[in-house]
Order: structure tokens, then sequence, then C-alpha cells
């Protein structure tokens, strides 16, 4: 993120922002950049107005008023706009820091990672923040929640190593992963034979019985079979008390797919994207 | 050249939200003001005529001293508050930044001179000094003023931390204020004083550029271009060391 953001040149290889490369024509591609560091850099001795007045300057964005004023709106801060920065709360501290990111109206805005730290309010506002500037422009955030990921982006790249383990949207990447669906079902009685009976379904292919009354079956990808076993609990008088289809979620991706890695290996923070554009 | 402008307005801003501009202005003023008492009564008991000489000697002394701390939290704050981050990622090259500050910070120091403008006043007021001099100080002193605040910008852009930052700027300011005396033990142990090290000694001497030749009503321009290549060279190495800091 921070080679991507301009501030480290990249060790190896080459990385480019909007079509600029990030070190030959760094002035340019951090021209398109908002950036939010991990601890979010702020000048406690300026009030808020100030302190996006002055890097609205720097960035030499114009009529500069109106789009501190659109910033402040966007994060809801518009009502604190003279308090000073060191007197705010931290879940403010984040919200002016991401009023400063999408300050110049960039093409991309690179987060890293905005919630931590945040009660769950704000933990709430700020994913809502970041979902709406999703909208309008491309959001690259990282994070080590991987819930948070799933929530809020379109494209998910696991990183493990410096190394991309895995790209894809977190929907497809827990299909491609798990290789198929997952039903959970819970029946009234203790299911004795429904586990036989729940196997010669078509489209299943294996069956596990969690504890009495409940089993969770795997099937094929895209083969809809919910309303066969369905049919089958029904049918054999098990008593259907509950039909679900299962999500794996991202964090048993994540250790699948870290797993598969060189298990010695330190893991490394997750990378979370949401791509609009 | 706007960045550099921005920057230095938010530097130059920044002194007076801190109660740092407050305090060294106020003790700056007293300590000068008493000595300025002190001196002109003891010379007028003895019917000389008091000089500007009574102001500038002390001022370059208070300026030796406070500069390190002025300049200290220019670039080091940035760097411990995680702001030099910001900074080096939004569309300003480095050396806009280094400019930016010192100017921020050599305007401030400009402000705190001119308050010392009310001792020529004085001596106008009740006496009839020879203005030259006076003119010469103000100039000589902007320039002395200039060079020593990029020396303690260097000192701050090699350090994260404001200790440390104020240490090195110490060190390096002392170092050149002081150079002067290993001069003049060069010179007394050669037993010439025109010998090529122990001139490019006291050519490198910081006060030597200003007690002998400004404060005394003289313009050299050896000594405007010693100033100018101080700041130059400390500014130039200062943007080296920012742009060094990325690669780390």
């Amino acid at each position: 993120m921070r080679i991507l953001s301009g501030y480290m040149p990249p060790s190896e290889g080459k990385a480019t922002v909007a079509g600029f490369d990030v070190f030959t024509h760094s002035l340019e591609a951090r021209k398109h950049i908002g950036y939010l560091p991990e601890t979010v850099p702020l000048y406690p001795e300026m009030s808020v107005w100030q302190y996006l007045d002055f890097f609205g300057e720097l960035r030499k964005v114009p009529n500069r008023d109106d789009h501190v004023e659109e910033a402040m709106e966007a994060v809801h801060m518009t009502d604190r706009a003279d308090s000073l920065i060191g007197n705010l709360s931290k879940g403010m501290r984040q919200r002016v820091g991401l009023a400063q990111a999408m300050l110049h109206k960039p093409d991309v805005l690179i987060l890293d990672e905005p919630t931590i730290g945040l009660d769950p309010a704000q933990v709430k506002d700020v994913r809502e923040l970041i979902r709406e500037l999703g909208r309008e422009r491309t959001v690259m955030l990282s994070t080590h929640i991987l819930s948070e990921a799933q929530a809020l982006c379109n494209r998910v790249l696991i990183i493990n190593e410096g190394k991309i383990v895995a790209e894809d949207a977190p929907d497809k990447l827990r299909s491609r992963l798990s290789g198929g669906d997952r039903v959970g079902l819970r029946v009234a009685s203790d299911g004795a034979g429904l586990a036989e009976a729940l196997s010669a379904v078509s489209g299943v292919t294996s069956v596990r019985e969690v504890k009495d009354g409940e089993f969770e079956i795997e099937t094929i990808p895209g083969g809809n079979v919910r309303p066969e076993l369905a049919r089958v609990v029904v049918n054999g008088g098990w008593g259907l008390l509950e039909l679900k289809a299962m999500g794996l979620s991202l964090e048993e991706i994540y250790l699948q797919l870290i797993q598969a890695e060189v298990t010695e290996a330190e893991t490394q923070s997750p990378v979370g994207e949401a791509a609009h554009a | 050249m706007r960045n550099v402008w921005t920057i230095a307005k938010r530097e130059f801003a920044h002194y007076f939200v801190s109660p740092i501009a407050y305090a060294v202005a106020t003790l700056f003023l007293s300590i000068l003001g008493l000595l300025f008492v002190v001196n002109v009564n003891s010379l007028a008991a003895q019917g000389g005529e008091p000089s500007m000489g009574f102001v500038f000697g002390p001022l370059t002394s208070l300026i030796l001293f406070f500069a390190p701390v002025l300049t200290m939290r220019l670039m080091a704050e940035e760097q411990s508050k995680g702001t030099m981050e910001l900074l080096l990622t939004a569309p300003i090259k480095e050396w806009e930044l280094v400019i930016g500050k010192w100017l921020g910070a050599w305007f401030f120091g400009l402000a705190l001179v001119a308050t010392t403008v009310v001792f020529p006043l004085v001596l106008l007021a009740y006496g009839n000094p020879d203005m030259g001099p006076v003119y010469s100080g103000y100039l000589g002193m902007a320039l002395l003023v200039g060079a020593i605040l990029a020396v303690g910008l260097l000192a701050s852009a090699l350090t994260g931390n404001l200790i440390v930052s104020v240490a090195i700027g110490y060190t390096f300011v002392l170092t050149i204020w002081i150079i002067g005396i290993a001069g003049d033990l060069l010179t007394a142990f050669t037993g010439q004083a025109t010998g090529i090290l122990s001139s490019l000694v006291n050519y490198l001497d910081f006060s030597n550029h200003f007690s002998a030749t400004f404060g005394r009503g003289v313009i050299d321009t050896v000594d405007i271009v010693y100033y100018l290549s101080v700041i130059a060279i400390a500014l130039f190495l200062a943007t080296r060391v920012v742009e060094a800091r990325r690669w780390r």
C-alpha cells in the first residue's frame, strides 16, 4: 500500500496507478490517489477545517471551500469544523482522515485498516461511508477483519508472504474453494437413517452428521438440490425444522489457502479490495 | 512554488498556536532588554555613545541557543506523528517541503529579530547613533538566522525524535559557532595568521562572518556568500535525507 501510494519505491517489479508508474511518474500517480495510512496522521493543533484546507491547498483543489465542505458533509463532521483535531474522539479522527483522503475526489482511494480501533457503532459508520465511496470510485482497503472484506468488497485479494494467493469476488472465492455448495439441515427427530437417504439424492457429494438431527450436506456447485432434499425429509417423516444454504466464511478460505502455502511461513496481512471502476 | 508557500504558511502559523513562540519571544526580549539597559547606562555614565553592538552581540548568542529549539519539530515531528507519510504521498516534491519548512521557520526568526527594532528606536530617540551598522546589522542578522535555522532543520530531518533532534541541532550549531576557536589555536601554534588551514577554519566560523563585518557596518560579499552557501548546503542535505527515507 505504501508502494502504491508513492511513499516507498517498490523493491522489485512495478506498480501503476491510473496508468502512471508510481516510481517513474510518482507525482502524477499521487495526484490520482487518496491515502489513509493505518495510524491516521493528523495535526492535533489544527481545527478540522484548517487541516482539510491545508491538504486541499497542497493538492491544489479548485474551489477549495466547497470541496472541504463537501468532504466534511460526507463524513458527517460539518458541525465539528472548528473543533481542534486533538479534542476529537478516535472515530471522529478516523473520519477526518477519510475526509482528507477523499477531499480531492481521487480516482483511487487507498485505505489501510480503516476500521481498526473503532467501537462497533463507529465501525458501522465508517463501513457505510466506504461503501458509499466505492460507488463512485475505486476503493482499495486492507484489513485483518475478514468479515469486513466479505461485507464491503467486490474483489478480494489474499496476500501471504508478499504473494497473492487468491483473487476473486468473495462469493466466487467461496464456492471455488469449497468446491460446491453447502447446505445445513435440522430435523425434529434424531435423524436415524436420514444420512443414507440424503446421500442417495443426486447432486449430493457428502453428508455429515453434526449432531443428532443436524446435518451438513455438500453438493455439486450450482446444482440446487435443496428442494429435493426437503422432499426426502418430508416424505420420510423426519420433521423438517430448518434447511439453509451455508457459505464458507472468508476466515475458512483464508486458513485453507494459508495452510496450502508453505506452513512455516509467518502469516501476513490479507488484503481486500473493493473494486468499482 | 505554491506548495512551498502552503507549507511555509502552515509552519509559520504553527509557531503561534504553540506556546513556544510566546515563551521564546518573552525570554528573548527580556534578556536583551536587561542587557541593553545595563550596558547603555554604564556607557552613558562614562560619556560614550551607545551603539547597536549592545543588541547584536547578545542577540547572536541568544539565537544560537534558541535556534535548535525552534527547528526541532520541523521535520522530526512529521516523522514521529506519521504525517510525513501524508506529505510524501501528496503531489509535492521533497525540496518544496524542505524549503517551505525552512521559510516558515525563517519568517518566524525574522519576526523575532524584528521585535528588537525597539532598541535602535530608543537609541534614536535619546541619542545620535550611527545608522549604518544598524541597517547592515539587520541584513546580516537575517542571513545569520536563515543559515542557523537551515542547519537546525537539517538536524531535525535526521531523526524522528524531538530530543535527539535538539541534541543534533546543538551539536551542529555549536560546532560551526566555535570552530573559530580552533582557528585561533591553529594560528597560535603555527605562528602564522594567514596559513591555509587556519584561514579555512576561520572562514567556516559562523559568528566571524557577522561580528567583524555586518555588526560594524561592513557589507562584504564573502559573508553574504558564506551564509547563503550554509543555507543552500543544509537545505540540500535535508532534502536528500527526506528522499533517502523513502528507501528505508
